[in-house]
């Protein structure tokens, strides 16, 4: 691989010297280009408590072309399959040269807080995620105990999902 | 004009004088031409119902006619041309749209467009500094009219890998969605021709695509686009390749059937032509549930293997009543079952289908093998001028009989999808229009094959005849 571009260069000290909060990058020791992300559950979310490994690769062509970005852990997310691939529009189309690691790891981060079941990776999830936003709507009184009993599931199936990946 | 007027102030008063009278000459000569122009439109129009007005080009003609588009838009509303660009291209060419929203909401207008109103800086190239895409300050910064600021490398690049996506036209700026105008990329692009080639390849197709008048020539590796004053279901014939296709689908020209009904009969003929002949040549439908049933061998008692139905295959009534008398069904029945009404609808609808597809395509099969005639003939004309009879010019009309045979019999293959889809009382008067027309084509078929140089009077006859039926049959039945 030719020398790494001063652009990637310093973002990756600045990811380093200044981090996010909520959020840890490192770049791997044999490949400048892979990096390790762990993104904290973000507050008042389904998530919160959590913590959630992912990669993220920055290809030949980038910042031209978006980076790769996957989730490592498994996470029950309307936008977010089983083998951790996200449906966001900037790692796709809309993606800009301006916009940076920095950046995409935030709207990830803003992607688990407010998930967008009209755009589903896993239709399963955001099936669920709709109807049973519906009938939480519906049900007035009950609602908030079902809502709880949804998320605190939830909370429960990922915290699993954790532990587990920290055995194996 | 202003060469000319020079002209006459150092010639002679003489001169002067005969100038000005043969300007007005000019004039008037124009003013008649004008005129006749009309009347001849006008008289087309009427005679001819397949008669479009449209010209086509190769497509690198199409830049004058968007220059002059965009020339007369940017007069009109005192901006620039590359502003006035970008507005034609966000109505999709639409030039009143685009002044109505001007004069409405501008600003809105501007949003929506992606166009920043400001006015290009005199310098867009700036000294050095630290471009916030590559970090590096070795590059003159590009300052685009929003304000943001790269260098021209990384413009450069983003452009690259936006052309390598198949954007062109609508390539925005990198940090907002303020479209790149046709002066930014020239001013960036100055040093690399292959890049700027590539990019105003793909504008180009990008525009005759979203243009509603102009559309490319669907011709296998044909570069032709044609232009028409009105968006219309009909017949426009490439220059370059001879193809004749609609102007509003694309497909082959197909008057009298109107675009969707002949798109849903072509999906019909892929989807199931093949395997519906099989279907009613060879199999019966369940009295009961209506699915096809193959006999491949056995007695005529049949289990449906569906609903498990005992029938005979012989009166498609239940088995049951076979019982005692075997084959009661060799007696004449003059009362038909109640059953058999369902499934006779079904079945009735596949013998619709196939009818009018076996005639489609018979007609079909019959304009390929008009080429062949047309040929035959040209020998034919050959040998009769070896032998002495007439002359090559004597026999020329039986060369046009040849061409009316094909277009007509060509209207003739388009009719059948807009007899298909039709319903009411008008099928009846098409029908009866179509059949006179396949009648006169016959006689004229046959005619063509025998003619000999006496018979001319009569073949010329039989022309004019068929193309009348044709023309009446096209004009009363208007696809649009």
């Amino acid at each position: 691989m030719a020398g790494l571009p001063k652009r990637i260069l310093k973002e990756t000290q600045r990811l380093l010297t200044d981090p996010v909060q909520g959020i840890n990058a490192t770049p791997d020791e044999q490949n400048a280009r892979y990096f390790h992300v762990v993104v904290a559950g973000p507050k008042d979310s389904p998530f919160e408590g959590g913590t959630f490994k992912l990669e993220l690769f920055l290809p030949e062509e980038y910042p031209m072309a978006p980076p790769k970005v996957r989730f490592m852990t498994k996470i029950y997310h309307p936008n977010i399959d089983k083998l951790g691939r996200i449906c966001l529009d900037i790692l796709k189309d809309k993606w800009s040269p301006a916009l940076q690691i920095r950046t995409v790891l935030l709207s990830i981060q803003a992607l688990l807080s407010a998930p967008n079941p009209d755009d589903p990776l896993a239709n399963d999830v955001a099936d669920a995620w709709k109807t049973n936003e519906h009938l939480a709507i519906q049900t007035g009184e009950e609602s908030f105990l079902y809502m709880y009993f949804i998320f605190t599931s939830l909370l429960y199936f990922t915290r699993f999902c954790l532990l587990f990946n920290n055995f194996s | 004009m202003a060469f000319d007027s020079q002209e006459s102030q150092t010639s002679s008063v003489g001169d002067y004088y005969e100038s000005e009278e043969e300007e007005e000459d000019d004039y008037k000569y124009f003013e008649e031409e004008d005129l006749m122009e009309d009347s001849e439109t006008f008289s087309k129009e009427n005679s001819d119902p397949e008669w479009y007005e449209h010209s086509c080009m190769p497509s690198q003609e199409v830049w004058s006619i968007i220059k002059k588009e965009v020339c007369q838009l940017s007069q009109d509303l005192q901006v620039t041309d590359p502003i006035a660009r970008l507005l034609l291209y966000s109505t999709k060419w639409d030039k009143s749209l685009a002044v109505s929203k001007f004069n409405g909401d501008k600003n809105q207008f501007f949003i929506d467009a992606h166009i920043h109103p400001s006015k290009p800086k005199r310098q867009p190239l700036e000294p050095c500094t630290e471009c916030p895409i590559c970090f590096s300050s070795d590059d003159a910064n590009y300052q685009l009219y929003c304000g943001h600021s790269f260098c021209c490398d990384c413009w450069i690049s983003y452009i690259i890998s936006k052309l390598e996506r198949g954007v062109s036209l609508g390539i925005e700026c990198m940090d907002c969605d303020v479209l790149m105008g046709f002066e930014v990329i020239d001013t960036l692009l100055v040093k690399r021709s292959s890049v700027i080639r590539r990019y105003y390849q793909l504008a180009l197709s990008q525009i005759v695509e979203s243009h509603p008048l102009l559309r490319w020539c669907p011709g296998r590796d044909c570069d032709m686009v044609f232009a028409v004053k009105e968006p219309l279901p009909k017949r426009i014939q490439c220059t370059h390749c001879n193809l004749a296709t609609c102007f509003q689908c694309g497909e082959e020209y197909h008057s009298p059937t109107d675009c969707e009904s002949f798109k849903n009969w072509l999906l019909k003929c892929r989807d199931d032509s093949e395997t519906a002949h099989y279907i009613t040549s060879n199999t019966k439908d369940c009295p009961k549930c209506s699915s096809a049933i193959e006999k491949n061998g056995g007695c005529n008692h049949i289990r449906c293997t569906k609903c498990s139905f005992d029938f005979c295959w012989m009166c498609l009534s239940a088995w049951a009543k076979h019982n005692n008398e075997y084959y009661a069904c060799s007696r004449y029945q003059a009362d038909p079952d109640v059953m058999k009404a369902k499934v006779t609808k079904a079945r009735e609808a596949l013998k619709k289908y196939i009818f009018y597809f076996e005639r489609w395509d018979n007609h079909h099969k019959s304009l390929l093998l008009e080429e062949e005639t047309r040929f035959k003939i040209q020998t034919r004309i050959k040998e009769q001028v070896s032998n002495g009879e007439g002359t090559w010019i004597d026999w020329q009309y039986l060369l046009d009989a040849a061409d009316l045979l094909r277009k007509c019999r060509y209207t003739l293959k388009y009719t059948y999808p807009r007899a298909y889809w039709m319903i009411g009382d008008k099928k009846h008067l098409f029908e009866y229009q179509q059949a006179q027309l396949e009648l006169e084509i016959e006689n004229l078929s046959w005619k063509v094959e025998r003619a000999t140089i006496t018979d001319r009077a009569d073949l010329e006859r039989q022309m004019a005849v068929t193309e009348i039926r044709r023309v009446t049959l096209l004009r009363d039945f208007k696809h649009y």
